[in-house]
């Protein structure tokens, strides 16, 4: 027993332990390294080990960055947003599309695309569609009589955000529509058919059967939105690089890059993204502490 | 008459979804055809004839012959990677059933948490000093680890519905480990390999932030990056030719979902879902 045992702990880590060297090094490591940093006044042009000791006076310093505030800002707006309206609209194009649609491929695919395309793309199209000049929205806009309308939507400070903040939408409803359309199939179908006959209408159906049944990934959906929420990055950093004006569409992450690639000023850019890093943590302990609950 | 309304009601949003989704996309693919001049003047029509050479040019600008080799390259050996090792970890954690192994998973959910945009400055720093900062080493292996996660958390999900008595049943016939891991665990777990490649692939193929800062020399960049060139140094003139390098660079990517579709929500409902 003892000898089997010990056989397969040793199978358990021949098994284990190449994957466990390169996730340490190339995945885990880097964000010690960045904790790291974050202790020192090192700016990232010189040699790491030239960095001094600060102790924890870049974490000091966040609370006094007027620049930092309005990235949380930003952010929380850009969130607010997306919190509100990506589960909502993800699961109804899902229920659509399980519910009354025969040809459910076809549809998929239409309402998936957008998490297909690389960011640069979306960022490229969408440029072109809130150009002030040429752009398609405000050609539309033009075509329906709303010529007063019509701005350049991303230079414009009082629409970036939410120019920015739409094209985001675009992207991350798909996203979240697949893990709604997992959870549709896995609603019980004799439950279903059973309130059918009890002579059940449409939203009673949703509301006692279809809502119950993917409550789970519900749950699941919101934290991962709202862990993405924070970590929003590269559409922003390829999109305006937290442009236009002042600051409108910093985002937590981008001023982060800026400030340590941009600003020389790595130590205080990895304090915010050290900080931001174990919210996010957090926020993932309690998704598990959701998942690994067993639901009935 | 409720019927009708319904059915009234679902075609007009299915409408809405066709048009915000698809047609900005079948836009750009039009618009890739016309002339400048033609795009700016009659932006809603069709092209009068089909300007292939705006492909040709977007072609040879962002040098595209080499960097599509350069992604091909990264893309395929760091999923190679992925999958090998993933399946590894989930076979050894679903097998052996040891305290360890719950351990090994939770290790490998804290990297579900890490963003590229939280990691970007330390791994520039780190490989920098490896010496990995030019050719694509480092980048293989930086997308390797990040991918792990995902792929341990969805092949873990399916690996443990596999039954136990077929291990042991092979075990009877005298069957090593390693052809337990090949000869069952793997050829079933098809659906679950199947999902991780889809959405990796998509991971790799696209990822911009990381390839674009690790890798320093122009000739080893991954295509994507290259359009972002081409498209930060154009659009102001030329996006008739940029529009044209998008087409090319989100072909492989539709051509790949359209062939694993089916593995899309396949996999999720054995991993996630269920949990």
């Amino acid at each position: 027993m003892i000898r089997k045992k010990r056989k397969e702990r040793r199978w358990f880590l021949i098994f284990t332990v190449p994957a466990l060297v390169i996730y340490t090094i190339f995945w885990i490591f880097p964000i010690i390294l960045s904790a790291g940093i974050s202790f020192t006044d090192w700016t990232g042009m010189t040699k790491l080990s030239e960095a001094g000791f600060v102790g924890l006076k870049n974490y000091a310093n966040l609370f006094q960055d007027s620049i930092l505030k309005i990235a949380v800002k930003n952010n929380l707006i850009y969130g607010i947003i997306l919190l509100a309206a990506v589960p909502v609209l993800a699961f109804f194009i899902a229920y659509l599309i399980e519910t009354f649609i025969r040809r459910k491929m076809f549809w998929r695919t239409v309402a998936y695309l957008p998490a297909i395309l690389p960011v640069i793309v979306t960022v490229l199209l969408w440029k072109w569609i809130y150009n002030p000049q040429y752009g398609l929205l405000n050609k539309l806009l033009e075509l329906v009589g709303l010529e007063e309308w019509t701005t350049g939507w991303l230079t414009n400070t009082g629409t970036a955000l939410f120019a920015v903040t739409f094209t985001s939408l675009w992207k991350t409803v798909p996203t979240y529509f697949v893990l709604f359309l997992a959870g549709l199939q896995s609603v019980s179908r004799d439950l279903m058919e059973a309130a059918v006959l009890d002579g059940a209408g449409r939203l009673a159906l949703i509301r006692y059967v279809t809502l119950p049944g993917i409550k789970r990934i519900t749950v699941i959906v919101y934290v991962l939105v709202f862990i993405d929420i924070f970590r929003v990055f590269d559409l922003v950093y390829a999109m305006t690089n937290g442009g236009p004006g002042y600051y409108n569409t910093e985002m937590i992450l981008t001023y982060g890059y800026k400030t340590a690639f941009t600003n020389s000023n790595a130590g205080y850019g990895m304090a915010m993204t050290t900080v931001l890093l174990l919210f996010v943590i957090l926020c993932s302990g309690v998704q598990m502490k959701i998942q690994g609950k067993s639901y009935d | 008459m409720k019927k009708r309304l319904e059915k009234g009601v679902l075609w007009l949003v299915l409408l809405i979804l066709l048009v915000v989704t698809l047609g900005p996309i079948l836009w750009v693919v039009i618009s890739s055809f016309k002339t400048r001049r033609e795009m700016l003047t009659s932006p809603w029509s069709f092209p009068e004839t089909m300007q292939w050479e705006n492909y040709t040019k977007a072609w040879e600008k962002a040098n595209f012959t080499v960097l599509l080799k350069n992604s091909v390259v990264i893309t395929g050996i760091s999923l190679l990677l992925m999958i090998l090792l993933a399946s590894m970890v989930a076979f050894a954690i679903t097998r052996y059933r040891l305290k360890l192994g719950r351990a090994v998973l939770m290790y490998m959910l804290v990297g579900q948490t890490i963003s590229t945009g939280m990691i970007i400055f330390p791994i520039v720093i780190m490989l920098r000093e490896m010496g990995l900062d030019s050719g694509h080493v480092g980048l293989i292996l930086t997308y390797t680890a990040g991918g792990l996660p995902f792929a341990v958390f969805v092949m873990e999900g399916f690996f443990a519905g596999i039954p136990y008595e077929m291990y042991e049943a092979a075990q009877m016939d005298g069957a090593s480990e390693l052809s337990l891991y090949r000869k069952i665990a793997l050829p079933l777990a098809k659906p679950a390999l199947a999902t991780v490649l889809l959405y990796q692939f998509m991971w790799v193929w696209n990822e911009f932030v990381l390839a674009f800062t690790v890798i320093s020399d122009t000739r080893d960049r991954t295509i994507i990056v290259g359009l972002y060139s081409v498209v930060n140094g154009a659009l102001q003139t030329d996006y008739v030719t940029a529009f044209a390098g998008a087409v090319i660079v989100s072909v492989p990517i539709i051509v790949i979902y359209l062939v694993f579709q089916k593995y899309l929500i396949q996999g999720l409902v054995a991993g996630a879902v269920k949990g």
